[in-house]
């Protein structure tokens, strides 16, 4: 009797190790390096103020705690893809870096007002029968508003990206993440409605106020 | 199905190689003299990934390369059996011609010398490999448009650009939604977006 509960237990104990379970949090450092940071559109008007008044986490409340979830063989969840950092100080970062790659201040107060929802941000992959494809995927609302209160820009923008691959870990998963994210700063550079009211309604920036 | 099992098992070796960066992947800052542009749509698949978005390795696990393969063809077959709802979009949807129209209008508009093809010092080339629905994420039911194309740039024989690049909707919904009115008009969309996006990486290089 005894015997054959070993047996059983040495089989489930293989089966759960083939399976691929990779249990805990795994945190990943991301964030855009300023090689990937592209002049677009946004640098063609005169450089001028912003400040970034608000980041909000909107992400639906059940994934607020992480990025992505890491499953088992069976495709259940056992463990979490989060950041060192929290989301929205990433994204926040992101979008900074992006004005600031095109010749943009942000400054702690004073000019147009930049508010931010984050609404996705998310690290998925899909199993094929030999490969897998991770996926990175971030949208955001960006709103701006001038000093006299009104809204002149509102628009949702995404950063996304997919690369199939023989397998990856956190190495893998954080190159996916920082790929989308240059992706997100990307599609604002190149907003050619952000770049219109940039003109219209920004001031010159002045010297000496910018925060990195 | 047969087949399909053998030529995925044939794709494995290939399929196995780890990606890498390629260095081509980012247009380097050269002078571009003038750009032919080819875009083409004409080996374009209709695709929905929706049942390989849920594939897990239950199979492998419990029946061997064989049972994963079966099911990755089961996936498969019912992923194909969805695209099939669209399938008469193909003949409708001028996706090659609306990147065209915008990639080359986008570079007009910045004074770039867009020439007939032999007369040019670049070659662009665009080429639709994709189009459909995909699913948002494993534990997310919605689906949303995309669409995936090949871009490179030649210099005289030498390859200076080639990538992938995909492109997603902003809008999600659940796939029985999805009627073809609305996944053309989000495609035609995605493919005026696509041509300027092709065209402001070039500007902005």
């Amino acid at each position: 009797m005894f015997e054959k509960v070993v047996k059983l237990a040495i089989c489930a104990g293989g089966l759960f190790m083939v399976t691929a379970c990779a249990t805990g949090t795994t945190n990943l450092s991301l964030g855009l390096t300023p090689d990937t940071v592209r002049t677009g559109l946004l640098s063609e008007v005169e450089g001028t103020t912003l400040t970034i008044a608000s980041v909000d986490d909107e992400r639906e409340a059940a994934l607020r705690n992480r990025i992505g979830d890491k499953r088992n063989g069976y495709g259940m969840v056992m463990g979490e893809v989060g950041t060192d950092e929290p989301v929205v100080d990433i994204v926040k970062d992101t979008v900074v870096q992006t004005f600031e790659a095109n010749g943009h201040d942000v400054a702690e107060e004073g000019g147009l007002q930049v508010d931010i929802d984050v609404n996705r941000f998310w690290f998925d992959y899909k199993t094929g029968l030999v490969t897998v494809e991770f996926f990175g995927d971030i949208q955001i609302d960006l709103t701006v508003t001038t000093a006299a209160g009104e809204v002149v820009f509102e628009d949702e923008f995404k950063g996304y990206y997919s690369d199939k691959t023989g397998g990856g870990l956190s190495g893998t998963w954080t190159r996916v993440m920082d790929e989308a994210l240059s992706d997100l700063s990307k599609e604002i550079s190149l907003s050619m409605e952000l770049m219109e009211v940039l003109q219209e309604y920004g001031a010159a920036a002045p010297e000496g106020d910018a925060i990195s | 199905m047969f087949r399909k099992i053998i030529l995925a098992t044939a794709a494995m070796a290939v399929a196995t190689v780890p990606g890498w960066a390629d260095d081509k992947e980012r247009l380097g800052d050269f002078p571009i003299d003038s750009l032919s542009i080819s875009v083409e749509d004409d080996d374009a698949d209709l695709t929905v990934i929706y049942s390989r978005m849920e594939e897990t390795a239950t199979a492998a696990v419990l029946f061997g390369i064989v049972g994963s393969a079966i099911n990755s063809g089961i996936n498969a077959d019912e992923d194909a059996g969805r695209a099939d709802l669209f399938r008469h979009l193909e003949d409708e949807l001028e996706l090659a011609s609306l990147v065209e129209t915008s990639l080359t209008e986008t570079l007009q508009n910045k004074d770039f010398s867009i020439v007939a093809e032999g007369e040019e010092s670049h070659v662009l080339s665009v080429d639709i490999r994709q189009w459909g629905l995909i699913k948002v994420s494993f534990q997310d039911d919605r689906v949303r448009a995309y669409l995936r194309l090949r871009i490179t740039m030649k210099d005289g024989r030498q390859t200076v650009w080639d990538v992938y690049e995909n492109e997603t909707g902003r809008e999600a919904a659940f796939f029985d939604e999805y009627t073809p009115e609305k996944l053309k008009e989000e495609l035609e969309a995605l493919a005026i977006n696509s041509g300027k996006r092709v065209a402001y990486e070039i500007i902005y290089r």
